[in-house]
């Protein structure tokens, strides 16, 4: 199915390095998994060729991006493409000056007539150009109000398409402008599908213990998940014979801690993860803790990492009360903040062990 | 003469002596001819630099290790010059982006393109590609980040990134998605022990394995550390065989354990006034504003009441990340000591 | 406040003293001085046996306490005090005063009117001489300032002492001149070429010497801040009149010939007198103006006069050797009201003295802008009012004269933040922005200072918490205070923040911490340290960074770790044995250092970062000084491997010897400029540091 398509990779790229992300990228909006409500929107709007601005929204890796660039392609086809459709991401430089010449600059444009499609096929082609804002929340506020006059007055040749992933960093006056797309997290079983469809044509062996692995590690995001095989088939290709990949290497590569570190960590805070009648015991004194802490930041994980697998289990505790889990989930906030501050690892994963421990006895 | 550290650090694959599955790991990708972006990992002395040059020693030969240091000037967009200083190879050039301050996107995006349009020259190299390390990644500005991700795929083709950090925590998903990420834990105690042993077998004297053993402890994991300090122990101190042996502290920790003290002696205005001139102090001489936290925090812990600790610890993660998004750390720091001060006077008046 | 009484009449209080103590339940001190003041009362800081009355408040002052006991003085409360003024009756309302106030009043209006027909009788020979002379000119037409400028010695407020040691020294003049300035008169003037007269603004410091100098018989040539007065051109003035001043006043010329023309193109004779007016202006144009000036003075042969406002100026040091110093001080409030009472019953308008006194008291004492204010209210009313006066006093307050040392005595004074404390939340976050960037660092600097007034004693428990719990959320305001500052000065920059700035940074901490400050001892309020510590890290942390360059091909270390593990490892490598061994043990350590490629100045860094027992002046003592020669010596000798491909010397640290102790924060601001990524911190402080001087300068000018 991917047979002509392959042709619109771009040749520099070697083939082997190529992130699998963008090689297996849906080739139209058919491909987009599982987001049929969206898909079955877009597809009506496609046979009208007549667009809204839109916004996408939604968790990273549900296919916001992918979505757009299929229907721009499928819009324009391969040739009127490039001149059709701008496509600025949060690495390109997007601040005001950007907005106001560059996006400007591009969305007054008429467009140009259409060009013959090289492939032979029809494309719709409708008289307007797309302008792809790729992660806009990132955006600056006086960037994103610099682009509401913009959006009015040159809606008639061009449309916008706003992707983001919270859609609460939108500024009001330019939601309002936008049909509004909500992009769920994918479940479980359209992720592995698709997993196992690529570990397929890139004959890498894998078991189904692997696969659950990458779609529980990756929680939803389909490009984290197929990141993770590539980077696991590579390790596993890299040793003479290959070594089968392991559930470890799934881990080790996300940066998952292991489960039992886990679990240890949070018995020594008095939540085990496995009730025993015994739960009640004694309440763990302070340098056991510490020293818990300790050794699991001298193992390297991320404290993110740790924290968020922590509020898992914590979360998803079978026997705490409601009042306990909401105490803790505070600490888990407070700490999730001030690690994005920067704050000392360390430090913050043992003030939430203290605040958890606290909680909990 | 090097200090033992430098001396006896391993210079390939195969002298690395613990994280023995990590090792066999690296060696297969470096030869595999598939050699990937790496994310360098873990807390430090635990020896993410060392596996680095390995690395590279193992894809490029020992002529990787004829490093020099060239001094280059960037000019920033509002045309001021910025001096950097960059070790490099034929083969590779390393970056600490944080001498730059706030033009670190900059002068990665400038050196990288340089590099990614220079092809290798060298025939005989066994490689296409060169090698870019970056040090302390995860001190990346925001932007420099979002640089680094368009170049890592733009340029795969003729340049590896090999990024270093102390945790991922501070570094966007697209870099770390882009990356394999590489986790070095810190030796275990028993590792570290074994290290020591090793070198002292080569110095060429009799470690007893009680000293190796309190080195070890008091290293918390971190290798470079515990050969300092065992050189310098070696200096010191005639007979390692003493039961009474200190490990020696260095003076910036003993300062902090002098602050702990006074806090725990007084809690009056006067003596908030004297621990800020020993902050002020550790600060000036580049005592990183966190490190002192979290060692007086420690001494601190360490002599009070249990039921004090996790309160103690609390505030000094609450102090902690303010010190981080504010300028002047003191005022985080004596708002710290203040803090302790009088719940430690609390408990004191409640206990009588 | 309290609503006071009406009073008996509008002069109640009149001919009596009154001394206030301790706090008013229903009054902050300035209401009830201000409410004695404005019915004709007297406030006077300390009791005397004249005092009338001593009105207590709560806290009372001991020693004022003591005073009313040792002169049996009479007290009021507060209640007795509005009674007070509910029922005496002022002289006004025909109420009894005794004899000798009445006299004395009666001898100030008649002394009033004098002054004032001598002023009409003046002005009116004045007029008749322009009329002769045909200038147009009339005196209506002038200021003031200018029409009552004093025109004999007696009409000068104040300063009498000081007024007839000038006119002394310049009668003398020519006889000391003769002596060649060896006989030192009467007053021990007379071996000075040249007087500094210094005093605040407006006391008539310039008139004075004038009126002295015309009166001596000098024609006074006066040289001020209008003038440039560069070396250059002092010398070159004075080299016009070297002709004359050189070469008669010398002695060597005839009087003749030495008829010359100075800058200020006014002829020179033996009889004139140089004026130099604001000396301490003589600034950033006039380079090397003070210089020239103390050499012109060492060889002058006329008088010369040199003004200036603060005698404290370091740049006057070169002028305050070669001359008398004659200090003048603000005139007493009592003569300056005499004399504007004058002025006013001249110019018919009736103000009472006691709104005169607010004037006053108001301008502190400057009598030019007294009159300026009058002769502008004369232009809308003839009378003036007690409050008119308060308003007309606090539009023309002088702005931007507080220091952030007064700034401070006054936020954590004892008075701002008292629970009958008029000041609105507004008001003191006005302080704040006198000086928005030095006011917080000051408070920071200083809160732990007081003795606050919310905790008594602080020898018992419960007050011992209550003072930690008082620090404790000052301390904490200044924690959030510099959130907000790296909010308004961070990336967004977020101005709109500064009031919240105001408050968590000056008005809480202060709130809390409010009480005595002490002016000696350990305690005194002090210039913050933070400007000095923080370019002191910066200048280390870049020198840590040569460290670490250099370091790099052989050690795999950041900075922070080079200076947390390195530098205390490499210590009993490269220090310790020239502590120990002495000379013996410099070969080795050079050679270490060589495998380290540090240079002499990163073994001088090396030392400098160490802190508790390796701190850099304990360890430099014990390395003997002829161990320090030898090293430099041997270093310098040698050949050492350097790591940079170019070979160009990175740290253009200035030179320095290891004997010297380690540079202080001048030097820390000189070296700046090799990283321009880094330095911005140290140049701002240097900025904060000298903007801070200057404006203390200007501000001192200003008062």
């Amino acid at each position: 199915m991917f047979g002509h398509q392959q042709k619109n990779v771009q040749p520099a790229v070697d083939e082997r390095t190529q992130p699998w992300v963008e090689k297996y990228r849906p080739k139209t909006i058919d491909d987009v998994a599982a987001q049929e409500h969206t898909v079955s929107v877009l597809r009506k709007a496609l046979s009208s060729t007549n667009l809204p601005h839109m916004l996408f929204y939604g968790p990273p890796g549900t296919g916001k991006t992918s979505t757009i660039l299929a229907l721009a392609r499928q819009l324009f086809g391969p040739d009127n493409f490039k001149s059709r459709v701008l496509e600025l991401n949060a690495s390109d430089e997007r601040g005001i000056s950007i907005v106001r010449e560059k996006v400007k600059n591009f969305a007054r444009q008429t467009p140009r007539a259409q060009a013959v499609a090289s492939d032979g096929k029809t494309y719709p082609c409708p008289p307007y150009k797309i302008i792809i804002l790729d992660e806009a929340d990132s955006m600056t506020q006086d960037a994103q109000g610099a682009l509401r006059r913009i959006m009015e007055t040159y809606a008639r040749i061009t449309r916008f398409c706003l992707v983001c992933n919270y859609v609460t960093r939108i500024i009001e006056p330019l939601a309002s402008r936008c049909s509004k797309f909500r992009f769920k997290p994918l479940d479980m079983s359209s992720t592995s599908t698709r997993l196992a469809q690529i570990a397929l044509s890139e004959q890498v062996q894998v078991t189904n213990e692997v696969i659950s692995a990458l779609v529980s590690t990756s929680a939803g995001d389909l490009r984290r998940s197929i990141t993770y095989l590539q980077s696991a088939s590579r390790l596993s290709s890299s040793t003479d014979p290959p070594a089968p990949i392991t559930l470890r290497d799934i881990q080790e590569i996300a940066g998952v801690v292991p489960d039992e570190v886990m679990n240890n960590f949070a018995s020594s805070l008095g939540a085990d993860s496995i009730p025993s009648i015994f739960s009640k015991l004694e309440k763990q004194d302070f340098d056991t803790i510490r020293q818990q802490v300790k050794s699991i930041m001298r193992e390297g994980y991320s404290a993110a990492q740790v924290l968020s697998q922590l509020h898992d289990l914590i979360v998803q505790h079978p026997v705490l009360t409601a009042r306990q889990r909401s105490a803790c989930a505070l600490a888990f906030g407070d700490a999730d903040h001030a690690l994005c501050d920067g704050a000392d690892e360390e430090l913050w994963v043992l003030q939430v062990a203290l605040r958890v421990n606290k909680a909990i006895s | 003469m090097s200090l033992w550290v430098d001396k006896y650090r391993p210079k390939t694959l195969d002298e690395l002596s613990y994280h023995e599955g990590l090792t066999t790991r690296l060696r297969s990708l470096a030869n595999s001819g598939d050699f990937p972006h790496l994310l360098v990992y873990g807390p430090s002395g635990a020896g993410k630099k060392t596996r680095i040059s390995c690395v590279l020693r193992e894809l490029f030969g020992k002529s990787v290790e004829r490093l020099k240091i060239d001094q280059r000037v960037f000019l920033t967009p509002s045309k001021r010059k910025l001096d950097v200083n960059i070790v490099q190879s034929n083969f590779h050039i390393e970056l600490t982006p944080s001498d730059v301050g706030n033009y670190d996107r900059v002068v990665i995006q400038d050196l990288l393109k340089e590099i990614a349009q220079t092809q290798q020259v060298d025939l005989s190299a066994k490689q296409r590609f060169k090698v870019v390390v970056i040090n302390e990644a995860d001190l990346l500005s925001r932007d420099a980040q979002a640089a680094l991700r368009r170049t890592m795929e733009k340029y795969m083709s003729n340049l590896r990134i090999i990024l270093c950090a102390n945790s991922t925590s501070r570094l966007i998903a697209p870099i770390k998605s882009r990356c394999l990420l590489v986790r070095v834990a810190a030796p275990s105690l028993e590792e570290i022990q074994a290290v020591l042993q090793q070198v002292a077998k080569n110095v060429g004297f009799d470690l007893p394995p009680e000293a190796s053993e309190k080195i070890a402890e008091e290293s918390n994991g971190n290798l470079r550390k515990a050969m300092l300090v065992l050189e310098t122990l070696k200096m010191q101190s005639k007979d390692l065989n003493s039961p009474l042996l200190t490990i020696p502290k260095p003076d910036w920790e003993s300062y902090c354990h002098k602050v702990a003290d006074l806090i725990m002696s007084e809690q009056t205005p006067a003596k908030v006034m004297e621990v800020r001139g020993k902050f002020y102090e550790l600060l000036s001489h580049c005592i990183p504003p966190t490190v002192i936290l979290k060692t007086v925090a420690d001494r601190l812990v360490d002599k009070m009441d249990e039921s004090l600790k996790a309160d103690v610890m609390y505030w000094a993660a609450f102090y902690e990340r303010r010190m981080r998004i504010g300028n002047k750390k003191i005022f985080h720091l004596e708002a710290w000591v203040v803090k302790v001060m009088s719940l430690y006077k609390v408990m004191c008046t409640s206990i009588y | 406040m309290r609503t006071p009484p009406a009073p008996a009449s509008i002069d109640c209080l009149s001919g009596l003293s009154f001394v206030f103590t301790g706090e008013l339940p229903g009054f902050s001190r300035d209401e009830s001085v201000s409410l004695a003041k404005r019915y004709g009362g007297r406030v006077v800081g300390q009791p005397s046996s004249k005092t009338s009355f001593v009105v207590l408040g709560n806290n009372a002052g001991p020693g004022k306490l003591k005073a009313i006991e040792k002169h049996n003085l009479r007290t009021l409360d507060e209640d007795g005090f509005m009674n007070l003024i509910a029922t005496r009756k002022g002289p006004s309302a025909g109420g009894k005063v005794d004899d000798k106030t009445r006299k004395k009043m009666e001898k100030e209006e008649e002394e009033i009117k004098q002054g004032a027909e001598e002023l009409a009788r003046r002005e009116e020979a004045a007029s008749l001489m322009f009329l002769s002379s045909g200038e147009a000119i009339s005196r209506l037409t002038q200021l003031w300032t200018v029409r009552y400028a004093p025109k004999t010695l007696k009409e000068i407020c104040g300063n009498k002492g000081q007024i007839e040691k000038l006119q002394q020294w310049l009668v003398d003049w020519p006889g000391s001149s003769k002596s060649d300035f060896k006989k030192p008169g009467k007053n021990g003037t007379n071996i000075y070429r040249a007087m500094m007269i210094t005093g605040p603004p407006g006391i008539g410091k310039t008139t004075s010497a004038h009126l002295c100098a015309q009166l001596a018989g000098f024609t006074p040539i006066e040289m001020n801040a209008s003038d440039a007065r560069s070396k250059k051109l002092i010398e070159s003035g004075a080299n016009t009149m070297n002709q004359s001043l050189d070469k008669w006043l010398t002695g060597k010329g005839s009087l003749k010939t030495a008829q010359s023309v100075n800058a200020a193109g006014v002829e020179i004779t033996s009889r004139s007198c140089l004026i130099m007016d604001e000396v301490d202006g003589m600034s950033a144009g006039d380079r090397g103006g003070v210089g020239a000036l103390a050499a012109l003075i060492k060889k002058t042969h006329v008088p010369i006069i040199c003004i200036a406002n603060d005698r404290g100026a370091q740049k006057l040091k070169p002028l305050l050797n070669c001359s008398f110093n004659l200090p003048f001080k603000k005139p007493d409030a009592v003569m300056v009201r005499s004399r504007i009472m004058t002025i006013l019953y001249k110019e018919k308008m009736k103000v009472p003295a006691n709104v005169v006194d607010q004037l006053v008291e108001g301008a502190q004492a400057d009598i030019r802008q007294v009159l300026n204010m009058l002769s502008t209210w004369r232009l809308s009313s003839d009378t003036m009012g007690f409050d008119d006066s308060k308003a007309l006093v606090k539009m023309n307050e002088k702005y931007a004269t507080i220091t952030p040392f007064a700034i401070i005595q006054k936020l954590l004074g004892p008075y701002m933040f008292s629970p009958n404390a008029r000041e609105t939340l507004n008001d003191k976050m006005e302080l704040y922005f006198h000086d928005h960037s030095f006011v917080p660092l000051f408070v920071q600097e200083n809160y732990l200072k007081t003795t606050p007034s919310l905790v008594r004693k602080t020898d018992t428990p419960p007050e011992k918490l209550k003072l930690l719990k008082l620090m404790d959320r000052a301390a904490s305001s200044l924690s959030d205070a510099d959130i907000v500052d790296s909010l308004i000065h961070g990336p967004e920059q977020h101005w709109s923040l500064m009031p919240l700035h105001a408050v968590t940074s000056t008005v809480i901490p202060a709130s809390c911490m409010y009480g005595n400050t002490s002016y000696t001892g350990p305690n005194t309020i002090s210039f913050p340290q933070w400007l000095g510590q923080n370019s002191k890290q910066n200048k280390l942390m870049r020198q840590l960074g040569d460290i670490q360059v250099r370091m790099r091909l052989k050690v795999s270390g950041d900075k922070t770790e080079i200076r947390q593990h390195y530098v205390p490892a490499l210590f009993p490598h490269i220090v310790q044995p020239l502590m120990d061994d002495g000379t013996s043990a410099v070969d080795e350590v050079i050679e270490r250092m060589d495998k380290y490629f540090l240079s002499k100045d990163e073994w001088d860094t090396l030392v400098e970062l160490g802190v508790g027992s390796h701190k850099d002046e304990g360890v430099l003592k014990k390395v003997s000084t002829a161990t320090k020669t030898s090293f430099t010596k041997k270093y310098n000798l040698k050949v050492h491997p350097v790591p940079f491909h170019k070979a160009q010397d990175l740290g253009k640290l200035p030179k320095k010897l290891s004997a010297e102790p380690a540079p202080d924060l001048e030097e820390a601001y000189d070296v700046s400029g090799w990283s321009n990524a880094t330095n911005t911190q140290p140049n701002f402080g240097t900025r904060m540091m000298t903007t801070f001087r200057m404006r203390t300068m200007t501000t001192r000018r200003n008062q």
